[in-house]
C-alpha cells in the first residue's frame, strides 16, 4: 500500500493561481469555492522587499484532527494516507472547520465542509493531480512516502523540509522545502 | 449566489443514478459517481486564453467540456497551463455569450435577427458604402491577422488595405524595432542561460508556461535573474534581485549599459565588426549617456549599472536581457529606441544565434490552398497612416494604428467597421473617443460576448464559434522561447457550438454573397487546413489526433550567412544599430536618449504616472467577464491599485481606502493596495478591469482600466498608444 | 400584567419570528447566517449551548431540591423539570438549523466517531432527554421514588453532557482560546447561573400570576429571594472565571489567546463583552441583588431578566472569540480580525426558540399538574399571598 506525500517548494511560486482553478474545474467546483489557495506576504521596506507566496490546501495530516472530531466518521483516514470523506455521512456539524489549524475546509452549497482530496484517482495510477500538473514551476510533486525510488523522496533527501504548525500535533502529509 | 452551472452538465445522469436521495438536494457522492460514470473524451486542440496559444487536452463528458490540461508535446505548454487558460476554456458556457445574431434597432435596443437577414442588411449596406464612399472607407479591425488571408479575399474584391490589428496598444515599438534591425525577432534561449535581465518583462504574468518552466529550471541550476521593473512583478519574486526604476527611463538604463560595455571594451568585438552594421554611428551619439548620467534619470545608481553591464558581458553570450512582450513597446514616447537598444545590448555581447542568449524559433513551411485570384479596384492608403509617406511613414502597416480607427470615423474617412475578436472599446485609449465608432454607417462586431464594442457601438452582432467549437488554419508554434523543433498545432473542435454561431469563413461569405459575389469563398476550414498541411507529409486525421505535432530539429546556432556574407534579412545583411527608415526627415536611425513625453511633478504629493501591467491569471481585459478568474481577483485583492507607502502616507492614504484619480480626461474612484512593492513615482492598476458593458454582467463596473484616463497619443515612429505617458493626481477619498 | 394569555400572545408572536428565521435558514443555508468559512460557528451554536444551558442550569438548581433533599428548593422541581425539558427541546431545534445534513444524524449510530465530542454529545444529550421524559412521567405519575431515582442519573447526565459541550470547544487544538479544560468548567457555572436567572423569571412570573397552589414562601423567605442570593454567588463565581481567562490569555501574551481575548477587551466584540457579557450578566444584576432591599422578588426578577440577556450573549462571544483571529502561516504575517455577526435568521431563530420554551411550558402548566404533592406543608400558608388584581 502507498503512503502518498507533498512537497512543496513555495520559493518557486510565483502566484498565478493555476493551481486553483485546474483543481476547480477538476473537481467541478464553482468559482467562489476552492481547495487549495495561496497564502501571500509582503515584507521589507522599499527597495529591500520581499514576497513570499504560500500555496496551501489541506495537509492530509497522519493525527488529523478533522479526523478525530467528526462525530460520524463521515471524515476518515484512508491506508493511503489520504484524509477522505464520505458527503452522504456528513451531518454538517462543522467541527472538523474548527478543528483545522490549516483552514484546509470551506463549506459547499450543500452545505458539507469540503476540502482538497488529494485526487486519489491521479496518485493510484502514479500521476500528478491536476494542481500539481498544470504548475508551470513545478512548485509541487506528489508521491509515494513508501517508495525509494519515488521523486518525492528523492527531494525529500536533497532538501530540508519543514512541516507547517508542527506544534499542533497534526503531522501533516505537506512538506515544504525550506530555502 | 448560488451557481450550478457547472454541475448541471451532469443532472440528468446524476438524477438518474439518485433514487433516495434527501429531496433538497442532489447528493454529492451520487453526483460524482454520475460525473465518473461518463465517458471521458480527450481532444487535443489549443488555447485562447491569451496569445501564447498554449496546446490543451479538452476533457468532454456528456457532449460537455469538463476540463483542460496542458497538452504535453506542444512547446508553450509541455503539460501545463496557466489559470487564465483554465477560465477561458469554462468561459464557452458563459450566459454572457453572443448566442445568435443581434441588430441595433432604430430606439438603440438589440433585437434578434436570423443570419439570412443580418448578411443580407450588412451585405447591401457595405455595397452602398464601398459605391459612394470605395473600399478605402472599409476597415477590419482584428487582435491579430489569423483572420486576414480569408478577409484579404473581400477586402480584394473592395479594393480596402485597412486591415488593422491591435498591436499599437500592445508592442508595435518592439516588432517595428526588430523589423528594421533584425528583419525578424528572436527569443531567449532561457535554459541555457546563465544571466537574464527581465527589464519591462514580466515573465511569470505574460505566461509561457513552458518559457516559466525552462526559467525556473535555470534558476535551480544557478543561472542569475534579475528583474528591472517600478513594480515588484510575479517574475521578480523568484529574481536575484529586484531593480525598481524610475517608470519612463529604461532608455537612459539601457544607454548607459551600452555606455560601459563599450568604453570599458566589454563588448564582443569580434562579433560586432562582423555583423553589427552602424556601431560607430551609435557611439557618436551616446558618448555621453554614462552611467553618472543615467543615475540621475532612472534612480538606479552609477555603481549598480557598471555592476550589471560588466556582469552581464562577463556571462555573455550565456547572457540576454529579455526581447520583451507587451511590456515598455507600447508605454512611452522613447518606446521604440527602448526597444532597439534591447537589440544592442544583446548584439554588443554577441548573444545573437547562440546557446543561452538569443536563438530564432524553429519553424516549417507550410502549404497554401489554390484559389481563384480575386480581382478589385485598386487600394489607396491605409486611412490609418501606417506606411503613409507624409503620416506615419516608419509605422509597419501590417500592424496599422488601431486606436485611431474610432477618430477616422468621426472624420468621416470611415464609413463601415468590422470588428473581430477584439474590443477597441476596452482595449485602446479615451473609451469616449473610442465609442465614434459607432458613428460610422455600419459597424459589425463579430465577437464572443457582449463586450464594450458590441454593447455601445455595434450595429450588427455576429457570434463567431468559440475557439472551442471551431477549426482554425493551423498553426506553426513559435515565439517567446526557444525550441529546436518545428511544432503545428491545430485548433479543432472540441465542443458542438452552444449556440447559433458561425465559423470565420462562413460569416465572410455570407457577408460576400449578400454584396452579390456569390464565389469568393468556395472552400472550408478544412480545406485549408489539408492544404496547408500537405508538404509535411502528414494526414489531417493525425494532426487531428495528435494536436500538436513535433518535427526533426532543425534549429542552428551560428550567425546566418549566406555565400560568407551575413544574411539577416535587413539592408546590410547584418544586426543594423541605425534603422534606415527612421532616418527620415532628417532624423537619426541609432538610439539615444529621449526623456518621456510627461513627468509627474515631483514637488507635488498628488502628482503620479499612471502605469499598468498583466496580472497572472487575466489577459487583459479579455478576460474580465470569467467567473472564476474574477473569482480569483476577488480572493486576492487584484482590483485594487498599487501605492509606494511612502507616498501614500503623505497623502494619508490607507490600505484599502478609495481614492479620486484623475487625469486630463477622466476622473475615477479606484480602491488603493498601498505596498512597498512599487517605485514611489507611479501607481499601477492590472490591465483587466473596467469593464463597461453592462451585458458583460461580470466585468461590470468592476475596477478600473488605465485605458479611461489616457489621451489617444501616437508614437511617432511606430504608432503605439504611448499607455503610461500619463500623469494624474490622486486624493483621498470618493469623488 | 402576567397572565397565560400574554404569555401566548408573547410566546406567539417569537415563534413566528422563529419560524421566519428558520425558513430562511432552510432556504439559503450558510448564507442566512452570519458565518463564514474561516469562522464557521456562530450564534447558532451559542444558542444551542445557551438553550442547553439553560436546560443544565434548572435540572442541577432543582436537584438542590429532590436529589440532595433541601426542603426549600422543593417547590421548584417539578416547573424545573418542564422549562429543562422546554429548553433541551428547544436546543434540539436550534442545533437542528445550524447543521446542514441533520437528518444524517442517524449515522451517529451506524458509524459513531467515538473519539468526538460531538458524538458524545448527540450520545449524552439524546440520552438526557429521555430520562428528562421519563422523570417527568413517573413525577406525574406521582411516582417519586423512580423519579427522584431517575433525578439523580439526569443530573449526572446533565453535568456529564453539558461539560462534555464544553469539551466540544476545549478539545480544539487549532484555536487556542478554546483549548484546554477552562470551558467545560467556565459552561457548567455559567449555566447555573443561567438556571437561576430562568428560575427566578419564572418563579416570580408564575407568583404574579397565581399560577401555583405552592406557597413559594419557606421560612419567610420567597424563593425567588432565594434564587437571588445564589444568583449573587454565581455571578462572583462567573466573574472570578471570566477574569482569569482573560488575565492569564492576555497576561504575557500567549499566542492566539492574547489576540482572542483583545478581541473581546478592546477589539471588534467588546462591545458586546463590555455590555452585555461584563454589565448586563454580572454587574447590573450583582448591584441590582446587593444593593438595600436586592433580594425582594422584584428586584431578583429584573436582575434575572438582565443576566439571562448576558448569558445568551456571553455564549456567543465565547465562540466569536475563538474564532475571530485570523490564522497566519507565514513567518511575520499580522493576524487580522475576522469579520462574523449573527444575522437576523439567527435572531429570528434565537427568539422563537425562546417563544418555543415558553409555549411547552404553558402547555405543561394546562395539561399536567405541576405543583408539589407532598403531605406536609412548609412555612405560612397560602393565605399570605397577596392576590393579584
Amino acid at each position: 500500500m502507498a503512503r502518498y506525500g507533498l512537497v512543496i517548494d513555495d520559493s518557486k511560486c510565483t502566484g498565478c493561481t493555476a493551481c486553483t482553478i485546474a483543481c476547480q474545474l477538476h473537481n467541478n467546483l464553482e468559482p467562489e469555492m476552492t481547495y487549495n489557495r495561496l497564502e501571500i506576504l509582503e515584507t521589507g521596506t522599499y527597495p529591500n522587499v520581499k514576497m513570499d507566496i504560500m500555496p496551501m490546501q489541506c495537509m492530509h495530516c497522519d493525527n488529523a484532527p478533522c479526523v478525530s472530531v467528526c462525530p460520524t466518521q463521515a471524515t476518515y483516514k484512508r491506508e493511503d494516507g489520504i484524509v477522505a470523506i464520505d458527503y452522504d455521512k456528513c451531518i454538517g456539524c462543522k467541527y472538523c472547520m474548527t478543528a483545522c489549524p490549516y483552514d484546509a475546509r470551506k463549506l459547499n452549497e450543500e452545505r458539507v465542509p469540503v476540502k482538497c482530496r488529494w485526487c486519489p484517482e491521479y496518485l493510484e495510477k502514479g500521476e500528478q493531480p491536476p494542481c500539481a500538473a498544470t504548475c508551470m514551476n513545478d512548485v509541487r510533486v506528489f508521491g509515494d512516502l513508501d517508495d525509494p525510488n519515488s521523486k518525492i523522496n528523492k527531494i525529500l533527501a536533497e532538501n530540508e523540509v519543514v512541516s507547517l504548525l508542527p506544534e499542533k500535533g497534526t503531522k501533516p502529509s505537506i512538506f515544504y522545502v525550506k530555502k | 449566489m448560488r451557481q450550478f452551472n457547472r454541475r448541471t452538465f451532469l443532472k440528468a445522469s446524476a438524477a438518474a443514478a439518485v433514487v433516495s436521495s434527501v429531496p433538497l438536494y442532489v447528493s454529492f457522492n451520487n453526483y460524482k459517481k454520475a460525473a465518473e460514470d461518463a465517458t471521458v473524451h480527450k481532444i487535443p486542440s489549443f488555447c485562447q486564453g491569451c496569445t501564447s496559444y498554449c496546446g490543451i487536452i479538452a476533457h468532454v463528458k456528456n457532449d460537455r467540456l469538463w476540463k483542460i490540461e496542458g497538452h504535453p508535446i506542444h512547446l508553450k505548454s509541455r503539460g501545463h497551463l496557466c489559470a487564465r487558460g483554465h477560465g477561458m476554456a469554462d468561459y464557452a458556457y458563459s450566459k454572457d455569450r453572443i448566442q445568435h445574431p443581434w441588430k441595433r434597432g432604430d430606439n438603440g435596443e438589440f433585437e434578434k435577427i436570423s443570419w439570412d437577414q443580418a448578411f443580407k442588411e450588412i451585405g447591401e449596406k457595405l455595397k452602398d458604402i464601398v459605391k459612394k464612399y470605395s473600399g478605402n472607407s472599409v476597415v477590419w479591425m482584428e487582435h491579430g491577422s489569423h483572420r486576414k488571408p480569408y478577409v484579404d479575399r473581400l477586402f480584394d474584391k473592395i479594393g480596402s488595405p485597412n486591415f488593422v490589428t491591435q498591436y499599437s496598444t500592445c508592442f508595435n515599438s518592439k516588432t517595428n524595432a526588430w523589423q528594421q534591425m533584425v528583419g525578424g525577432t528572436l527569443s531567449g534561449d532561457h535554459q541555457k542561460s546563465k544571466y537574464i535581465i527581465f527589464e519591462g518583462r514580466n515573465f511569470a504574468g505574460g505566461i509561457v508556461p513552458n518559457g516559466m518552466n525552462l526559467i525556473t529550471k535555470a534558476k535551480e541550476q544557478g543561472t542569475k535573474i534579475l528583474v528591472i521593473d517600478p513594480r515588484y512583478s510575479e517574475i521578480a519574486k523568484i529574481a536575484d534581485e529586484w531593480l525598481p526604476i524610475r517608470p519612463g527611463t529604461d532608455l537612459a538604463f539601457r544607454l548607459a549599459m551600452a555606455n560601459v560595455l563599450i568604453s570599458e571594451g566589454l563588448y564582443d568585438k569580434v562579433f560586432v565588426k562582423k555583423y553589427v552594421d552602424g556601431f560607430d554611428e551609435f557611439w557618436k551619439y551616446n558618448k555621453h549617456n554614462t552611467p553618472e548620467w543615467a543615475e540621475e534619470i532612472t534612480g538606479i545608481s552609477a555603481q549598480k549599472i557598471r555592476e550589471i553591464a560588466r556582469e552581464f558581458a562577463k556571462n555573455a553570450p550565456q547572457a540576454f536581457i529579455e526581447p520583451g512582450w507587451h511590456g515598455l513597446h507600447a508605454h512611452y514616447l522613447n518606446s521604440t529606441q527602448t526597444a532597439q537598444m534591447a537589440i544592442i545590448l544583446n548584439a554588443l555581447v554577441g548573444n545573437f544565434y547562440q546557446r543561452g542568449g538569443l536563438m530564432p524559433s524553429a519553424t516549417v513551411t507550410l502549404g497554401h490552398l489554390e484559389l481563384p485570384e480575386v480581382f478589385g479596384p485598386e487600394k489607396g492608403d491605409r486611412v490609418d497612416g501606417a506606411g503613409v509617406d507624409g503620416e506615419f511613414k516608419t509605422v509597419e502597416p501590417a500592424r496599422g494604428i488601431s486606436h485611431l480607427i474610432a477618430n477616422k470615423v468621426a472624420e468621416g474617412k470611415v464609413k463601415a467597421v468590422f470588428v473581430c475578436n477584439n474590443n477597441p472599446l476596452r482595449t485602446s485609449p479615451s473609451p469616449e473617443e473610442q465609442k465614434q465608432l459607432k458613428d460610422a454607417d455600419l459597424v459589425v462586431s463579430i465577437n464572443i460576448d457582449w463586450n464594450e464594442t458590441s454593447y455601445h457601438a455595434a450595429h450588427y452582432i455576429l457570434p463567431e464559434h468559440y475557439y472551442l467549437e471551431r477549426y482554425e488554419h493551423p498553426y506553426t508554434v513559435s515565439g517567446h522561447i526557444t525550441h529546436e523543433h518545428p511544432q503545428i498545432a491545430l485548433r479543432q473542435p472540441v465542443i458542438k457550438p452552444l449556440h447559433d454561431s458561425k465559423n470565420i469563413i462562413d460569416i465572410l461569405d455570407g457577408i460576400a454573397k449578400g454584396m452579390g459575389y456569390n464565389d469568393l469563398y468556395p472552400f472550408t476550414v478544412e480545406d485549408d487546413i489539408k492544404a496547408a498541411i500537405a508538404p509535411l507529409g502528414i494526414t489531417f486525421e493525425q494532426l487531428k489526433k495528435a494536436g500538436t505535432i513535433e518535427f526533426p530539429a532543425t534549429l542552428k546556432t551560428g550567425f546566418p550567412i549566406n555565400k560568407g556574407k551575413p544574411a539577416l534579412k535587413t539592408k546590410s545583411g547584418k544586426i543594423q544599430f541605425s534603422a534606415e527608415l527612421f532616418k527620415l526627415d532628417g532624423k537619426i536611425g541609432v538610439p539615444t536618449w529621449i526623456a518621456p513625453k510627461v513627468m509627474p511633478d515631483s514637488s507635488k504629493a498628488d502628482e503620479f504616472r499612471l502605469i499598468h501591467g498583466k496580472q497572472p491569471w487575466h489577459s487583459h481585459a479579455m478576460t474580465n467577464n470569467n467567473n472564476y478568474l474574477m473569482a480569483m481577483s476577488e480572493r486576492y485583492d487584484g482590483m485594487s491599485m498599487w501605492m509606494n507607502t511612502a507616498r501614500a502616507n503623505k497623502l494619508g492614504i490607507k490600505n484599502g481606502d478609495t481614492v479620486t484619480m484623475e487625469s486630463s480626461i477622466a476622473k475615477k474612484e479606484v480602491k488603493v493596495k498601498v505596498t512597498e512593492l512599487i517605485h514611489p513615482d507611479c501607481v499601477w492598476v492590472p490591465s483587466t478591469y473596467g469593464g463597461y458593458s453592462p451585458k458583460n454582467t461580470t466585468a461590470y463596473n468592476v475596477g478600473v482600466n488605465f485605458n479611461d484616463f489616457i489621451p489617444v497619443m501616437v508614437e511617432p515612429w511606430s504608432g503605439s498608444t504611448m499607455s503610461q505617458e500619463v500623469v494624474v493626481k490622486i486624493r483621498k477619498g470618493a469623488m | 400584567m402576567f397572565n397565560r394569555k400574554t404569555g401566548l400572545i408573547i410566546a406567539g408572536i417569537l415563534i413566528v419570528f422563529g419560524l421566519v428565521g428558520a425558513l430562511n435558514i432552510l432556504i439559503h443555508g450558510e448564507h442566512a447566517m452570519g458565518t463564514n468559512n474561516k469562522v464557521p460557528w456562530g450564534a447558532m451554536i451559542a444558542g444551542y449551548v445557551f438553550f442547553v444551558g439553560a436546560s443544565a442550569g434548572l435540572s442541577i438548581v432543582s436537584s438542590l431540591g429532590h436529589v440532595f433533599k433541601i426542603e426549600r428548593f422543593e417547590v421548584i422541581g417539578k416547573r424545573a423539570l418542564v422549562g429543562g425539558i422546554a429548553t433541551l427541546l428547544m436546543g434540539f431545534v436550534v442545533i437542528a438549523l445550524e447543521l446542514g445534513k441533520p437528518f444524517n444524524m442517524i449515522y451517529i449510530l451506524f458509524s459513531p466517531g467515538i473519539s468526538s465530542a460531538i458524538f458524545w454529545m448527540g450520545a449524552l444529550y439524546g440520552t438526557l432527554l429521555v430520562l428528562l421524559l421519563a422523570e417527568f412521567y413517573f413525577v406525574i405519575k406521582g411516582k417519586h421514588a423512580i423519579a427522584s431515582t431517575i433525578g439523580i442519573f439526569v443530573v449526572i447526565a446533565d453535568v456529564a453532557a453539558h461539560s462534555n459541550l464544553g469539551a466540544v470547544f476545549g478539545n480544539s487544538v487549532a484555536r487556542s482560546f478554546w483549548n484546554g479544560p477552562f470551558i467545560p468548567i467556565y459552561l457548567i457555572v455559567l449555566a447555573i447561573l443561567l438556571g437561576l436567572g430562568v428560575l427566578a423569571v419564572m418563579f416570580y412570573i408564575i407568583d404574579k400570576t397565581n399560577a401555583t397552589k405552592d406557597s413559594l414562601v419557606y421560612r419567610n423567605e420567597h424563593i425567588v429571594s432565594i434564587i437571588g442570593k445564589l444568583m449573587a454567588l454565581f455571578i462572583v463565581i462567573s466573574f472570578f472565571f471570566m477574569f482569569w481567562k482573560l488575565f492569564t490569555s492576555t497576561y504575557g501574551a500567549a499566542p492566539g489567546q492574547y489576540e482572542a481575548a483583545m478581541a473581546l477587551l478592546a477589539g471588534p466584540l467588546s462591545f458586546n463583552f463590555w455590555v452585555f457579557d461584563v454589565l448586563l450578566m454580572m454587574v447590573i444584576p450583582f448591584i441590582l441583588l446587593m444593593t438595600k432591599n436586592g433580594f425582594q422578588p422584584q428586584r431578583v426578577f429584573l436582575a434575572g431578566i438582565l443576566t439571562i440577556i448576558g448569558n445568551l450573549f456571553v455564549r456567543i462571544d465565547l465562540v466569536f472569540a475563538g474564532e475571530i483571529v485570523e490564522f497566519t502561516f507565514l513567518p511575520g504575517q499580522e493576524s487580522q480580525y475576522l469579520h462574523a455577526f449573527v444575522s437576523w435568521s439567527e435572531w429570528g431563530v434565537l427568539l422563537g426558540a425562546i417563544g418555543g420554551s415558553i409555549l411547552i411550558y404553558l402547555l405543561a402548566e394546562k395539561y399536567f399538574n405541576l405543583d408539589e404533592e407532598h403531605e406536609h406543608h412548609h412555612g405560612e400558608s397560602k393565605a399570605n399571598k397577596p392576590v393579584e388584581a
